[in-house]
């Protein structure tokens, strides 16, 4: 097994630095959250980290297991490692949107995430750490069990720093080199900030970014139309309980069908979902508001794969490798016709 | 009892279970009662008496004066070898315990590491008793919920949370269950290119402080992940669900009514499937059925 030291038989193969002879009889305290002291092993096996997976983790996982990668991208605090932390966290109380927890590869990585959630953390406000501008691209993962079929799928998350997909909006080199994952993903989720739809200032900035990274992400073929998209109103909260609701409501409608009549048809799919991951304290909202719908349509069964319109004039003496050729990889054929 | 038993001559069982869950009370009750012939109508019994059971016996009788027993550290973890036999005799073959240390099985969520031997032992292991106390245990509060809590509660009386530093993540702040699932995670990833379920007995410690619950609603109640990990992975892990009061109650409390029982066996509380109320060897006996 890959990472795996050769087991030893040895039943005193380990010893310990720190711990006492005899334990204290008295019982836990409720909410222990004191590091235990290390324990030296002689001869200790690594474990697989339970943190978050690389992009090569996450390639091998699906291609052993199979699963639905949904890329998230939008700019910084618009919310989207709140959302993937939130989708765990919704878990850790019962099943939920029809699925059950069946494991994860990434539990650390989750339980890192919630921290500033939890009273432990010492914060009295929920928060999110951001993730940093350097970090490279990253994967969470739950593996979840249909309540009804008990079929299990695996989803990964690829999360990455806002900054970059803000500059992606702005320069098709970074898009095309930064959010490249994206044209391997089943589902791309661009998130556009609520709490920036209630700024009157910031509002259209918030849409433009969203415009322009879809714009870029089709300028540079990572999306195209066999592409699935979603467009998360993230933050709704803020939407529904702010005093100008419905004007704000409206604005994003007229949103939405903006960018329904520019990418509709240049993508295989676009749906819009108004979801609010962690609302705030003083709302009567549940975690994952919103979310269930999201995500059961994210693990639905896929259609059959139509075969994509043809691009362009298929020669008849063709080979059946060609056509596949001529029908999957267009950007292929027209470089090669060129 | 279940009807037939397992034709190999010896099988390991591994007591698992994270530190001061009562892994070590389990089991000086456990020997009192298969050195114990009759005590516990239907209860396994020893085919052999062991060569050496100075450790155990010294358990069994800090358990039977209602004294606390020392729980056991990773230095002090030894392998337990024990000949059991049904009730009516037909021998189960020889019972390898390794009794480990609970540091041992937290190693692994914290240290991202496993002892060697252990791994070795959950390999080769017929199946997991898995210890878990039933009322003890950490569930980290989300400041969503408390916030709500606070909200609720009538003006003047809500209380102020405290400015803090904050404190950065460890392992020890994650939840019981999540370490549970991790554990179980662990125990799969050990176990290789194993195909067939691990059996798994998941008892409950100290069920004398739960009141009038079943384990079942228990388990979905308090480690709702852990139960949620349990039933979608039914081809990984066979589990059944006991609980067990070994001690029998809260010495703290005073040990009189404990002491008067005419059997010391009569202390233990015992609830699951196919089993009878004070039959701790009933977890064992369904493991070591194929």
């Amino acid at each position: 097994m890959e990472g795996v030291a050769p087991a030893s038989t040895c039943p005193h193969a380990y010893a310990t630095k720190t711990a006492p002879a005899t334990a204290p009889a008295k019982a836990p305290p409720r909410s222990k959250t004191t590091p235990a002291p290390k324990i030296q092993f002689s001869s200790p096996i690594s474990l697989p980290t339970g943190d978050d997976l690389s992009a090569v983790q996450a390639a091998e996982l699906r291609r052993a297991e199979g699963g639905v990668l949904v890329a998230l991208a939008g700019d910084q605090d618009v919310g989207k490692t709140t959302l993937i932390a939130s989708l765990y966290d919704r878990f850790l109380e019962a099943p939920w949107a029809g699925f059950r927890f069946a494991g994860s590869e990434t539990l650390v990585g989750f339980e890192r995430r919630l921290h500033l959630s939890r009273r432990g953390s010492g914060v009295s406000k929920q928060d999110t750490e951001r993730t940093s501008r350097t970090a490279p691209l990253h994967f969470l993962h739950l593996r979840l069990s249909d309540l009804k079929t008990g079929l299990q799928q695996n989803l990964l998350l690829a999360d990455l720093p806002g900054e970059r997909c803000r500059d992606s909006a702005d320069n098709q080199d970074i898009c095309r080199k930064e959010l490249k994952h994206i044209r391997y993903a089943d589902r791309t989720a661009v998130c556009l900030d609520g709490d920036k739809i209630i700024d009157l200032k910031a509002r259209v900035r918030a849409r433009s970014l969203v415009h322009g990274l879809l714009g870029n992400l089709l300028a540079v073929g990572h999306l195209d139309r066999t592409s699935a998209v979603d467009i998360l109103i993230t933050k709704w909260d803020k939407v529904l309980f702010d005093p100008k609701s419905a004007h704000h409501q409206a604005f994003v409608e007229q949103s939405e069908q903006m960018l329904r009549t520019e990418f509709e048809a240049k993508l295989g799919q676009l749906t819009f979902h108004r979801v609010a991951a962690r609302p705030d304290e003083a709302s009567a909202l549940d975690l994952c508001h919103q979310m269930d719908g999201m995500v059961s349509h994210w693990l639905a069964p896929k259609p059959p794969l139509a075969a994509p319109p043809l691009l362009f004039s298929m020669p008849d003496d063709l080979r059946e490798s060609e056509r596949y050729l001529y029908r999957r990889l267009p950007q292929y054929v027209a470089k090669k016709e060129q | 009892m279940p009807a037939q038993a397992s034709k190999s001559s010896q099988q390991q069982i591994v007591i698992a279970g994270f530190a001061e869950v009562g892994k070590t009370t389990f089991l000086a009750a456990l020997w009192h009662v298969l050195t114990s012939k009759g005590e516990v109508p239907g209860a396994l019994t020893l085919a052999n008496l062991p060569k050496e059971a100075e450790h155990l016996n010294a358990l069994r009788d800090k358990w039977q004066s209602c004294e606390k027993v020392n729980r056991t550290t990773v230095s002090s973890e030894q392998t337990l070898t024990l000949d059991l036999a049904r009730c009516d005799g037909v021998p189960l073959g020889t019972v390898v315990l390794p009794d480990l240390a609970g540091e041992s099985f937290g190693a692994q969520w914290s240290q991202r590491q496993a002892p060697a031997a252990m791994a070795e032992q959950l390999r080769q292991s017929v199946g997991v008793l898995l210890l878990v106390h039933a009322t003890e245990f950490h569930l980290p509060e989300r400041l969503r919920d408390t916030s709500t809590l606070a909200e609720t509660l009538p003006k003047g009386s809500a209380q102020t949370v405290p400015p803090q530093a904050t404190e950065p993540w460890t392992p020890a702040h994650a939840g019981t269950d999540v370490q549970l699932v991790d554990l179980l995670q662990c125990m799969r990833f050990h176990a290789g290119e194993r195909t067939t379920p691990i059996r798994l007995a998941l008892v409950a410690s100290a069920w004398d402080l739960v009141e009038n619950t079943l384990p079942k609603d228990w388990l979905r109640q308090r480690l709702p992940l852990l139960k949620q990990y349990l039933d979608a992975n039914s081809d990984l892990f066979e589990a059944r669900l006991y609980g067990i009061s070994a001690q029998g109650g809260d010495y703290g409390k005073g040990t009189d009514d404990l002491l008067i029982k005419l059997t010391p066996a009569a202390r233990i509380q015992v609830i699951g499937p196919e089993c009878k109320p004070h039959d701790v060897t009933a977890p064992l006996a369904w493991l070591l059925t194929t």
